[in-house]
């Protein structure tokens, strides 16, 4: 299938230019935490020899008087849905590979764009031109970003129809998508080239590197058989807010997180329908950055069903540091979950007794009502034989 | 009570039944017991039934302890026992 690569390169770096344009022309490291340990996840392009992901100190080590800024992952992320939502408007089959690029399938979209150039020329319509996109197209995934990587700067894109051996043949084999180890491995072995790799049988590349082996010759001869991923449409509603001052208390947080949840259950598109899954992050002073999932297995259908959750989330994952911003992603809306009662009533006033129950439970966090259960009813000593077990465990 | 249903038990949600009290008591010679001071002074008008048992003795704290059954004059029946271990009076229903 015919695939379009958009590569948006410096992404997160340009998307700070937005908000802080005196940083252009400034070296400028963008660094996130992973861990203890914090990485480079962008950097302006004038810093030659760094790579994302590289250790923070190492490219300190290089660049030592570069602005730091700490990553705003929310606000990049924001910025990419509305790009892909825009190359959507293009292309049903946009699929969301990593942030700063993207893969559109062509299948299907010939009676729209007749030719090659009028369909590029719609997509760079969709990017603004102020994050420099680069397209490649080709056959397979694989080829079109290294389409898209090694376009001509004068006209931003490349197309590649014939003469993809030799296209490839010249490029380093540090672009292949493999762990770094079998990267470092293939320079030992002498083998820098993909045309070096592509003139190898699948057999000695097999032993030395596993089913990766099989992969690694694949791609090097231009063959890709990935299969597209298309975004999955579906409702989100998302609610954020900037605390009025920096807190660390959690019951200035739950209160926060209470309005925001008031917003979403007031919002008309809701009526009716609770929440199955929902993404709950934080922006700390220092922009820490705390993010979490939850999923209910039956909908939350009220205010306080969903804060009670929360609560608990908050309590078992601590946040890093003091809070600035929260925000709430409601991903999966559903409804009540269809309950056949029963005839008879004696049946009926035992359900209502044990869901009374389970509210009360969700409401103070902690089993209230308990069952006798016997453990060693055979014990001399009496306080072993019997337990107080909850009634919903 | 419930029946079982044969559900795993998850420990640390269980809770204990029928945990002994400590109670204060007056004794004679022999270590039985004659009056029960908790919550007020009640003499006990014979003791009924008496039985120790000795369990857990590979434990750091072994369960020794010896049961009376003890009828009051005002009618009211109670089991209390002495903790071997340490000589405290406790009631347990039994």
């Amino acid at each position: 299938m015919r695939i379009l690569c958009i590569l948006l390169p410096h992404f997160s770096w340009h998307c700070e230019t937005l908000n802080n344009p005196e940083i252009q022309g400034c070296p400028t490291i963008i660094t996130y935490n992973t861990g203890s340990q914090k990485l480079v996840l962008d950097y302006s392009p004038d810093l030659a020899g760094l790579q994302p992901e590289m250790p923070l100190q190492q490219a300190l080590a290089r660049y030592g008087e570069a602005n730091l800024l700490q990553a705003d992952l929310p606000c990049y992320r924001a910025i990419f849905e509305e790009i892909l939502g825009a190359l959507e408007q293009r292309s049903p089959l946009v699929e969301n590979a990593d942030l700063g690029q993207a893969y559109i399938g062509l299948e299907g979209l010939q009676m729209i764009y007749p030719d090659d150039r009028s369909l590029l020329k719609a997509v760079q319509e969709a990017v603004p031109a102020h994050f420099s996109p680069r397209a490649g197209l080709a056959e397979g995934k694989f080829p079109a970003y290294l389409a898209a990587l090694y376009s001509p700067p004068e006209a931003n894109y490349r197309i590649l129809t014939d003469g993809l051996t030799d296209f490839l043949k010249g490029l380093p084999c540090d672009v292949l998508p493999i762990a770094g180890k079998n990267k470092a491995c293939l320079h030992e072995f002498g083998l820098h080239t993909l045309g070096q790799l592509a003139a190898l049988s699948p057999g000695p590349l097999q032993a030395q590197f596993g089913p990766e082996g099989r992969k690694i010759r694949d791609l090097a001869r231009g063959r890709d058989e990935t299969p597209l991923y298309p975004r999955f449409m579906e409702e989100n509603i998302e609610e954020s807010t900037v605390l009025s001052s920096v807190t660390v208390s959690l019951e200035a947080i739950l209160i926060t997180v209470e309005g925001l949840l008031t917003r979403v259950f007031s919002r008309e598109s809701l009526k009716g329908r609770g929440i199955r899954s929902l993404h709950i992050w934080t922006c700390g002073w220092g922009a820490q950055y705390w993010e979490h999932s939850l999923q209910f297995k039956e909908p939350a259908m009220d205010i306080r069903s969903t804060l009670s959750r929360i609560k608990l989330l908050l309590e078992d994952f601590p946040q890093p540091g003091p809070v600035e911003r929260i925000g709430l992603k409601i991903t999966g809306l559903g409804y009540r979950n269809g309950r056949q009662k029963s005839l008879f009533s004696e049946v009926r006033a035992q359900d209502h007794l044990l869901n009374d129950i389970k509210q009360l439970e969700l409401r103070l966090g902690s089993p209230q009502v308990y069952k006798i259960k016997e453990v060693e009813p055979w014990s001399r000593i009496p306080e072993r034989r019997y337990a107080l077990a909850p009634l919903n465990p | 009570m419930v029946q079982n249903s044969g559900k795993t038990l998850c420990p640390g949600t269980l809770k204990p039944v029928n945990l002994p009290e400590l109670i204060k008591a007056e004794e004679d010679a022999s270590g039985l017991p004659t009056a029960i001071l908790t919550p007020r002074r009640q003499v006990i008008k014979t003791i009924e039934d008496r039985w120790r048992i000795d369990d857990e003795w590979w434990r750091r704290e072994p369960v020794s302890r010896l049961y009376c059954a003890v009828l009051f004059a005002s009618g009211q029946r109670l089991v209390v026992y002495k903790d071997l271990t340490d000589g405290e009076w406790y009631k347990q229903g039994y």
